[in-house]
């Protein structure tokens, strides 16, 4: 799709790009602040899976308004670089490991956050069941890093996609969290299995301390949590997983731009270029050698 | 496993075509192939293609990899998918029946299983880096081993090496490759060289080379003993998923072979040899549509490659085609051919034309020398010089009676005829008299009749054509055949039938002409500009009738269209198919031994033979591309294709054969390479089924259902330029699909002489760059006399127009009566209803509503509505504004995807929706006499884990609902509340849209459609 077909078919994306938002996903953040008010009284955040930093960008101006507090810190992470946003700190870092943790730890001064969100996506193959298990593996390592970092009866939102088996993620969600609402924003396109986890009052284990180690696995970081996930087991027994289906919360304005619906070039307007350039995908060089340039190296 | 009961109204599952994730091989038993559909386990055989057992392995995860154990009997066989594992004996696949299997399981998901070279122990590696190992015997845990690093993986493979030796090599999901000794727990490489992704990695039996792909759309080759990079090979043109060794060479010529299967749905052969540092692609395999190649394997003994698409295609490749009995691939230098021959080629002389008769090759060089190839184009002979036949002259001849024809521009055509040793048996030299300059000259016969067609360099002139015979190749007959006046012609294909007594030319100008050779032969018509392009390249008869004299052919244009024509006893050209090959040029067609469709030609730099039927290429041969002398020729031997391409390149002669096989092609044809996004059932001839359904691979394809489940494929169409939104039936005959683009297609579904859709006529996008996509449509029909005629129909658009046409199948256009917008909404459905006699028109959208319009007013102005159709009572037809929304009513918190709706009564309706917010709604819609009023009257807030794509009312009692969640449920709805009467699991993915088949007494079937369809029965 060309830029000013793909401005024609998504206002947002168009929007985005004239407020100034590194991603039309932007406005999927302020959808859901509006409809849960996640921002009220938030002092700490951390961003993961952050680039290109929309999300943190929503993040700046919604926490470091003219009466915030001293103490406001938002931490952004990212495996790929990002550039710099007002108020933000950024972390070119893996957030399995437990070095982020200590350097978020040091940033907020020893104080844990009050939110924490994610709006990471893998490459998807195409291979569905792949592709959810992916998915919910970064779930798992958000979700991980925020058992670690959330104060009690703070909020937690990622990004998820409603394959078969979210109703297992739901359940395990349910142990850790007073409110778990699957959310789509109206920003977010319902031709898309895309939807938003909305994990609000997190309840710590009781009995269970969360630590972070480079020897142990996401899988094993959860196995002793006792929130319902398979474990392995000497007989290879399968477990029959709890599964809950989460409410269902559309958000947005019945009456505020459709993702879905084709606006006429009158209310589109001359094409913009996108705030934000993509960054170099790993088959450069191939694409490199078939227009048969020398590969960069 | 569900049981089957109708009466309570569970699915008892039917059959599946999908991703196929998971193939193997066996060394021990060469004729078999073990595949992954969903979670069946099937077993065939490769030479036969038959289906030996199926087996359902797992409640709900897909096949991802199966490994053999060979060294015992029964021989074990451990499958995996997910975090599921099996492990069954070899033999119990065979076994009848479907007993339920124990399913044994991990902790995290599997990336790849090995047993132990003893044959007790499987190791198994998970998407954490973690081996667990398990003994076999009792399917118990023995321990977990890891390597230090837990990072999360994209691939793996282990081997159990002889010298006791266990080596893990894993992708991770960023550049390393991870390999590490499973005894001692320790890493012993971290190999880096690759960017993102690594997708496969594979290690040879040896563990001497480890071979992966990544992201980077490279493949590397590793040395193990070094842990260092030796070669690299680049050529896919997306993400690269499997690897497989095989052809390893011996000491003397240390090397081997790697398939790579992609993303670009295409399969390689690479060749690595000891000391280089490139890996040289030596095979192209164009395989598979839409998506991807999942899944592959090699039997390295038979040399067979298998690969395994999204398109559900099982296909088999010959990776050793040069070894097969009678393959030949030689190349003959004019100076070769001179020694050979003995005589002496003048300077600048080539070989200017040729003709395959079969056993042999008739060639003329620019001087006038005649050569004969023969005794299995292993020697060339020289025949005799003729002077008068030089640079201009053409060589062509009659297909199966050895007779070679060639002609020059004088007028001199010399006849020769050759007995299968290739020797003359007689000769025969005609004069053309009949036109000045002789231009083209084009051959066609039948068991009993040979007809030369020649053309005048004067376009004024008449045709001429001249009847031989076949022993004496004196002229029986010679007739001018009239051009159309005053209309270009310049002939370029010409089929004779015996039946008919027609002979049909095909012409540049996209002309095609009809000659009529009963009697005195006439023009009996032409058809101009009937077919798009330019130069008709083939012309083949399809079938004919000799009292009606209809004849029905097939036809291809140079630019890549081909087209199925009948010629109906009125004359009356239709087009009964229509499609086009993506690019290149298209140079004719062929049947093989299936009776699949094939078509052959050019793109860049190969000779392509393409099987339509089934998708997949046949032949790929390499030859410079299309502006050169060149000759194909193909028979049926045994039920297989054999063909011969012979090219001139750089002045010498090429040839290729392929060999004869002894397995199949393909096992299963397979249906949409992406997502089916829409489907339908229609009725065909005999109480057959039609399924024509739209992918977003952007074909619309009509398959056969069966009865027992099965589908089908037997046409694909690519008119549409983007995913399939909708496909809808008007009647047994006619169908529409949509999409975006603003494309609205009617399409004909026709069964003579093959089950094919052909495009009957599109609505014009109201803009010249349309971006608008048609979401949904609805029809109704228009009789006359009982008799279709044509139709209403309702088509709704992502910016939220409503638009409401009429068509006429005689005078074949669309009218527009009714134009109109909702709101700015994405309208995603559509349904007419009829109330009280009146129309009124149903939308649902992205906001949640439903919404109806009183359309009656606008529509009782032309037409009547008798019953479920109507009749047209004035044709001055105007467009009008549709402005009286009546109704509109939120129902749901976002987009209704899908709607069903039942009449109750002449004024009652009961619509069940499904919305992306997981909830089944139950409406009830009552008109009484003065308001229509709409009511939700149960409500099921959470009848999905996620998005509600279909909704399918079967009868008065029961509903059928599927979910993105992989559920399919059924609802009573017999007292106006939704009670959930059946829940299971469906292994299609994105499940995205259903179709319910009523089969009659043998009770209804459900499609459904998503990543694959799956069959079920209620």
């Amino acid at each position: 799709m060309g830029k000013s077909s793909k401005d024609k078919r998504d206002l947002y994306y168009r929007r985005a790009k004239e407020e100034g938002w590194r991603a039309r996903s932007a406005f999927k953040l302020l959808q859901l602040n509006e409809q849960f008010d996640l921002f009220s009284g938030v002092t700490r955040v951390v961003d993961l899976c952050a680039a290109p930093g929309s999300w943190s960008q929503v993040l700046s101006k919604e926490i470091f308004t003219k009466d915030h507090s001293p103490d406001a810190r938002i931490v952004a992470v990212d495996l790929q670089p990002m550039s710099p946003i007002d108020h933000v700190t950024t972390l070119q870092a893996d957030i399995t490991h437990p070095k982020t943790l200590e350097r978020i730890m040091e940033i907020f001064g020893g104080k844990k956050a009050d939110f924490v969100c994610s709006d990471g996506a893998p490459d998807v193959t195409g291979l569905h069941d792949l592709d959810e298990y992916i998915q919910a593996q970064l779930i798992l390592s958000a979700l991980q890093l925020a058992t670690c970092v959330l104060k009690e009866g703070g909020s937690f939102v990622a990004k998820i996609f409603r394959g078969r088996d979210i109703d297992l993620l739901y359940s395990q969600l349910g142990y850790l969290f007073d409110k778990v609402i699957c959310a789509k924003p109206r920003a977010s396109r319902s031709s898309s299995l895309e939807s938003f986890i909305v994990c609000i009052g997190y309840r710590p284990r009781a009995g269970w301390k969360p630590e972070l180690r480079p020897d142990l696995s996401t899988e094993e970081f959860f196995q002793d949590m006792g929130i319902g996930r398979a474990r392995l087991h000497s007989d290879l027994a399968v477990d029959d997983e709890e599964r809950k289906v989460a409410p269902f919360i559309a958000c947005g304005d019945l009456n505020s731009i459709d993702s879905d619906a084709t606006y006429s070039r009158g209310e589109v307007g001359r094409s913009l270029d996108p705030v934000q350039m993509p960054t170099a995908p790993p088959y450069k060089r191939a694409l490199e050698r078939k227009r048969g340039e020398q590969p960069s190296e | 496993m569900a049981t089957y009961s109708s009466k309570s109204g569970k699915f008892h599952p039917l059959s599946h075509v999908g991703p196929i994730c998971a193939l193997q091989s066996l060394k021990t038993l060469d004729d078999v192939v073990l595949a992954g559909e969903g979670p069946v386990l099937k077993a065939y055989n490769v030479r036969s293609g038959q289906l030996i057992a199926e087996k359902r392995v797992f409640p709900r995860n897909k096949i991802h990899g199966i490994k053999v154990y060979e060294n015992t009997e029964p021989k074990l066989v451990a499958i995996f998918g997910g975090r599921s594992l099996s492990v069954i004996s070899f033999d119990d696949i065979k076994l009848p029946g479907n007993p339920v299997r124990k399913e044994y399981g991990v902790e995290d998901w599997i990336f790849a299983v090995e047993f132990s070279c003893d044959g007790s122990k499987l190791y198994i590696l998970t998407a954490h880096n973690v081996v667990i190992t398990v003994d076999v015997s009792g399917m118990t845990l023995i321990d977990t081993r890891n390597c230090g690093w837990k990072s999360i993986l994209y691939s793996g493979c282990i081997r159990s090496l002889k010298d006791g030796r266990v080596l893990i090599c894993c992708g991770t999901v960023m550049d390393g490759i991870l390999v590490w000794d499973l005894n001692e727990s320790k890493l012993i490489y971290n190999l880096k060289g690759h960017e993102g992704s690594i997708f496969d990695v594979e290690l040879s039996e040896s563990g001497e080379y480890l071979v992966s792909c990544s992201d980077d759309r490279s493949i590397k080759v590793w040395d193990l003993a070094k842990g260092s990079l030796l070669a690299t090979g680049w050529g896919h043109g997306a993400r690269i998923w499997g690897l497989d060794f095989f052809d390893f060479g011996d000491q003397d010529e240390p090397s081997f072979k790697v398939l790579s299967s992609s993303e670009d749905c295409t399969a390689r052969v690479w060749k690595y040899i000891k000391g280089s540092s490139e890996l040289v692609q030596e095979k192209l395999l164009v395989c598979h549509t839409g998506r991807s190649i999942w899944s592959q394997c090699v039997n390295d003994k038979l040399k067979l490659g298998f690969t395994g698409g999204a398109d559900g295609k099982l296909k088999i490749h010959d990776l050793n085609e040069e070894s097969r009995s009678g393959y030949k691939n030689s190349s003959w230098s004019i100076s070769k051919i001179a020694g050979q021959t003995n005589t002496i080629f003048a300077k600048g002389e080539a070989i200017k034309g040729y003709y395959d008769f079969a056993q042999g090759l008739v060639t003329l060089s620019s001087e006038g020398k005649f050569f004969v190839w023969k005794d299995g184009f292993t020697k060339w002979e020289y025949l005799f010089e003729d002077k008068r036949f030089t640079s201009y002259s053409i060589v062509t001849g009659f297909e199966g009676k050895r007779i070679v024809v060639v002609r020059n521009k004088e007028g001199n055509i010399l006849m020769v005829k050759f007995d299968e040793q290739c020797r003359q048996v007689n000769s025969n030299e005609i004069q053309i008299t009949d036109c000045s300059k002789v231009g083209n000259m084009l051959t066609s016969s039948t068991d009993d009749r040979l007809f030369i067609l020649t053309e005048s360099l004067n376009p004024t002139d008449p045709l001429v054509l001249q009847e031989v015979d076949e022993q004496t190749l004196e002229v029986k007959r010679t007739d001018l055949l009239p051009k159309p006046q005053g209309e270009k012609v310049s002939i370029s294909a010409v089929l004779y039938d015996r039946d008919t007594d027609y002979l049909v030319v095909g012409s540049r100008f996209a002309t095609i002409l009809l000659y009529d050779l009963q009697g005195e032969p006439t023009l009996s018509a032409y058809y101009k500009n009937l077919v798009k392009g330019d130069t008709v390249s083939g012309l083949a008869l399809a079938s004919a009738k000799k009292e009606t004299r209809e004849i029905f052919f097939y036809l291809t244009m140079k630019d890549c269209r081909y087209y199925i024509i009948n010629i109906d006893e009125d004359r009356k050209m239709q087009i009964v198919e229509d499609n086009q090959l993506q690019r290149g040029f298209l140079e004719g067609l062929l049947f093989d031994g299936n009776g699949d469709f094939l078509l052959y030609g050019f793109k860049s730099d190969v000779f392509y033979i393409w099987n339509e039927t089934r998708q997949f290429e046949v032949a790929r041969i390499i030859c410079g591309g299309p502006h050169r002398q060149w000759s194909f020729h193909h028979s049926i031997e045994d039920g297989i294709l054999r063909y011969r391409f012979i090219f001139t390149r750089a002045s010498d002669l090429q040839l290729i054969q392929n060999g004869t096989r002894d397995f199949k092609e393909f096992i299963n044809s397979g249906l949409h390479g992406r997502e089916v996004r829409s489907m339908c059932v229609m009725n065909g001839k005999d109480e057959a089924k039609l399924l024509v359904s739209g992918g977003e691979d952007t074909t619309v394809k009509l398959s056969e259902l069966k009865s027992d489940g099965s589908i089908e494929l037997l046409w694909t169409q690519r008119q549409h330029g983007s995913g399939l939104q909708s496909v809808h039936p008007v009647n047994d005959e006619f169908v529409m699909s949509s999409s975006a683009r603003e494309e609205l297609f009617l399409w004909k579904v026709s069964q003579e002489p093959r089950s094919c859709l052909c495009l009957y006529r599109t609505i014009k996008p109201s803009s010249s760059h349309p971006d608008l996509r048609v979401m949904d449509f609805d029809t109704i029909e228009i009789k006359e006399q009982g008799k279709a005629v044509g139709f209403v129909v309702a088509t709704v658009y992502s910016d939220s127009h409503i638009r409401i046409w009429y068509f006429n199948y005689e005078e074949k256009s669309f009218k527009m009566l009714i134009n109109g917008q909702y709101k700015t909404c994405c309208i995603l459905l559509t349904r007419f209803l009829v109330l009280r006699g009146k129309l009124y028109l149903m939308i649902a959208s992205t906001n949640g509503h439903l919404s109806v319009f009183d359309v009656n007013s606008d529509l009782s102005r032309y037409f009547k509505l008798d019953g479920n159709s109507l009749t047209v009572l004035s044709d001055k037809f105007e467009v009008s504004e549709l402005d009286n929304l009546i109704v509109d009513q939120q129902i749901h918190q976002s987009s209704i995807k899908a709607l069903d709706l039942r009449y109750i009564l002449d004024s009652e309706i009961v619509v069940v929706t499904g919305g992306d917010d997981n909830a089944l709604i139950l409406t009830r819609l009552i008109d009484d006499g003065s308001t229509i009023s709409i009511t939700p009257i149960s409500f099921a807030p959470d009848a999905a884990a996620s998005t509600i794509t279909c909704v399918n009312i079967l009868d008065q009692d029961k509903v059928f609902v599927a979910s993105v969640d992989q559920k399919v449920r059924t609802w009573d709805i017999s007292r106006y509340d939704l009670k959930l009467i059946d829940d299971q699991y469906t292994t299609v993915a994105d499940t995205g849209c259903a179709t319910v088949a009523d089969f009659g007494e043998k009770g209804k079937m459900v499609v459904i459609g998503g990543a694959g369809a799956s069959t079920c029965k209620l």
